[in-house]
């Protein structure tokens, strides 16, 4: 029923100019607002509730921490196909996303799109920055697992750079270059994996690898690093000076919202897709904030039908930039994410000794 | 024995080791001695002298509480009839051991004071994690000691921190004579499943949920000044520590004319939305997110739906039926108000139960509050006047402090 077919028509995925986008997606989320508040009595009681005070003007953002809480999800039991969880150590509950047929195809198809932007439509030779245990255990799946194989779909050859003791095997990836040689190939890995057991291992030990041609893509969050401080220049400054890589796409998604994730561009910047937008919201006011002003980040996504997760407030902060007007040339809304939202401090007579008692 | 591991704060330094002063109880004073009255004194003018608390509300009025006019009355009110003391003798339990809560709320220090009046000997131990609330209270209490070698009180009090540790709170729990603790209910719940001796006792605060009761018509009917002063009260009683006390009111139940309710809602909430933006709640974003999770949960469980009253995410109303009312899993206080009205305070009794502390009213008096609850409700500690809410008394959650840090020997 959630036919995306417009979308899919478009020459890119970065095709829709603001005007245009504007209407497009805003009638679709609408549809999307409809279709759920029908389907899922607890989003019903959310929306009946914040559209009252009239927040994001008049639309509705859950946040993403209520998929830890409680089972969101506008499809019968019997059609969920599968359920999407979060990464989060034992102490953390997880995210649960409860995916039909429809939403996951969905997904895999604007994933396709975006990612064949970036690396073209033939699958390249693909080296994973990770070792390869991570994704064997299917039962307990951490969400670097599932990212490692969601993405490997783009790849061939599959060379794991580690080993499981997160050391690099050198041989296997000198072997791995020395076969496809003056090819471009696809390196794939968790930001923080990637910086800390492959580029500083390389930058420590002198060690210089060929990968010029190569591009490589990293998600996962920039909050380990940046208390090292590690940013997006040093990071490339690296990745240049230990292996020649010039083509380097982090980039921002959430498993709340799998699929139209937002991919840096050649100016650095994070672009929405023609599925996706993003705004950034005045956590005191509830309301959007102009361009340039930094605030909480909402997604809004076209793809999820079988959960209420097409407007989401993160606990993220970022800027937007502009729309369209990126020197890089794409269309779109374009930003920074700059962290997580600062905890707030507990006060008063609360349970705050709840962690000290753990044994 | 890991004894070592704990740390003196105050006073800065003792002769005494932790162990034997838990042991001795030869230097027990006897109730309202002078040396304790003196010691008392002495951290009220502290208090309300040191330029470093003037930014602190909460140490202002303990500075306050614990001036000697005060102390004097509170005596008066502590005082054992006659026909008590005829044949009965006040002394003091013993070692009182206080355990605070983790992000010092200054209450415990209200009933380290009663316990000390009462000639007990006092060990308190502080979170390990340390806050600029915290290094006030040690700063204060190391000046008194310092001003008073003398005193013996100055001697029958430490001050300690030490990493969580069974081992250490046990040993500790084995040698006092009366323990008291405050926190959250985890806190409470595992501190007492380490045995006191069985001539201890133990004093129990627990998380607590507060309301505040307003008629209707009072709110309508108030006149410039005084509808002024009850949103001023209202807003200290709430947004003081982020309406994270336990006797800050999370709830607003209107009493009257259910007619007349949303119209003495809005002159009421407007009045306050104008106030909280004024006053330093020093709310951040996390915590402007924390309600809109908030909002969210009370909807799925209570389909509560926001009021359009506020302006902002400083303040928060939710209006729900009286069966959401009192919601003590999720409510994250920070300006916060479930609300609801009934048309009798007897309709209030399906929702309270013993979790219910507070009750702060306005325009509804003493004489029907009183036939409430003499004909018996399920929950409430105390019901004082909007504005008193977090005013100590010695009778807390229904525990007298004087009574129970003391005991009686009877002579007959
Ligand atoms: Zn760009």
């Amino acid at each position: 029923m959630n036919n995306l077919d417009f979308f899919y028509q478009q020459p890119s995925p970065y095709s829709l100019g603001a005007a245009e986008k504007q209407q497009v997606l805003h009638s679709h989320l609408a549809a999307l607002d409809a279709h759920h508040q029908q389907h899922c009595e607890l989003y019903r009681r959310i929306a009946s509730s914040q559209t009252a005070a009239g927040w994001f003007d008049q639309q509705v953002f859950l946040p993403v921490r209520l998929f830890k809480e409680y089972e969101l999800k506008s499809v019968a039991q019997q059609d969920v196909f599968k359920v999407l969880t979060s990464s989060g150590t034992t102490s953390q509950q997880v995210s649960r996303i409860a995916l039909d047929r429809e939403t996951a195809a969905h997904q895999s198809k604007v994933l396709v799109k975006i990612m064949q932007h970036y690396l073209g439509v033939q699958r390249l030779p693909m080296l994973i920055i990770d070792h390869p245990s991570v994704v064997k255990d299917r039962l307990s799946f951490s969400a670097r697992g599932a990212g490692i194989l969601g993405l490997s779909t783009f790849g061939r050859d599959h060379t794991y750079a580690l080993d499981d003791d997160m050391q690099i095997n050198l041989e296997r990836v000198q072997a791995f270059i020395a076969k496809h040689q003056g090819k471009p190939v696809f390196i794939f890995g968790f930001t923080f994996m990637v910086w800390q057991y492959f580029f500083q291992v390389l930058q420590q030990s002198g060690q210089q690898l060929d990968l010029a041609g190569s591009v490589l893509v990293h998600s996962g969050g920039w909050k380990k690093l940046i208390d090292i401080a590690v940013d997006n220049s040093v990071f490339k400054q690296v990745a240049f000076a230990t292996c020649g890589i010039q083509r380097v796409h982090n980039f921002y998604g959430m498993v709340e919202q799998v699929g139209s994730i937002f991919v840096e561009c050649s100016h650095g910047y994070l672009h929405a897709p023609d599925y996706a937008d993003i705004d950034i919201v005045d956590a005191r006011t509830m309301q959007k904030l102009p361009d340039g002003q930094q605030g909480l980040i909402a997604v809004s996504s076209v793809l999820p039908s079988s959960y209420p997760g097409h407007r989401l407030l993160t606990e993220d902060l970022g800027t937007v930039f502009g729309e369209d007007n990126c020197p890089c040339g794409l269309n779109g809304k374009y930003f920074h994410v700059h962290g997580r939202l600062p905890k707030a401090e507990v006060r008063g007579c609360s349970d705050t000794h709840a962690a000290e008692v753990k044994p | 024995m890991t004894l070592s591991a704990i740390r003196l704060l105050a006073p800065q330094q003792s002769a005494q080791s932790v162990e034997f002063f838990c042991q001795e109880r030869s230097d027990l004073l006897t109730p309202f001695s002078p040396a304790a009255l003196e010691f008392v004194e002495t951290l009220s003018r502290q208090l309300l002298r040191d330029p470093a608390f003037k930014a602190h509300p909460e140490m202002i009025a303990l500075g306050y509480w614990l001036r000697k006019a005060n102390i004097s009355r509170l005596a008066e009110q502590a005082a054992v009839p006659t026909a008590v003391t005829n044949h009965a003798v006040r002394l003091p339990r013993g070692l009182v051991f206080h355990v605070a809560p983790s992000n010092v709320d200054t209450i415990f220090i209200y009933s380290l004071v009663i316990s000390l009046l009462m000639g007990n000997k006092n060990l308190v131990r502080l979170s390990s994690k340390s806050s600029a609330q915290q290094m006030l209270i040690l700063q204060v209490l190391n000046q008194v000691l310092t001003e008073l070698p003398d005193n013996p009180v100055s001697h029958s009090l430490m001050v300690v921190t030490y990493p969580h540790d069974d081992t250490i709170s046990r040993q500790l729990s084995s040698w006092c004579d009366a323990r008291m603790l405050w926190g959250g209910d985890n806190t409470v719940s595992h501190f007492s499943s380490l045995p006191v001796r069985p001539t201890a006792v133990d004093i129990k605060f627990a998380n607590k949920y507060s309301l505040a009761l307003l008629s209707v018509q009072a709110v309508l009917a108030a006149d410039d000044a005084g509808f002024a002063r009850l949103v001023r009260a209202f807003v200290s009683d709430t947004y003081l520590f982020g309406q994270q006390a336990c006797s800050s009111p999370r709830a607003v139940c209107w009493l009257g004319d259910t007619h007349m309710v949303s119209q003495a809602s809005t002159k009421f909430w407007s009045a306050v939305d104008a106030a909280v933006n004024q006053y330093p709640h020093g709310l951040m974003a996390a915590d402007f997110m924390q309600k809109l999770v908030f909002v969210a949960e009370h909807a799925i469980d209570y389909q509560s739906v926001l009021s359009p009253v506020s302006s902002d995410m400083t303040l928060t109303v939710l209006n729900t039926e009286l069966a959401g009312l009192i919601e003590t899993r999720h409510h994250c206080g920070r300006g916060t108000f479930l609300q609801t009205a009934v048309s009798q305070l007897t309709d209030l009794n399906a929702v309270l139960h013993r979790g219910v502390q507070t009750l702060t009213y306005f325009g509804i008096s003493a004489g029907e509050l009183q036939t409430w609850l003499q004909a018996g409700v399920p929950g409430l500690d105390r019901l004082v006047p909007v504005g008193q809410g977090l005013d100590f008394d010695y009778i807390w959650d229904g525990v007298d402090l004087f009574a129970s840090l003391s005991r009686f020997v009877t002579i007959r």
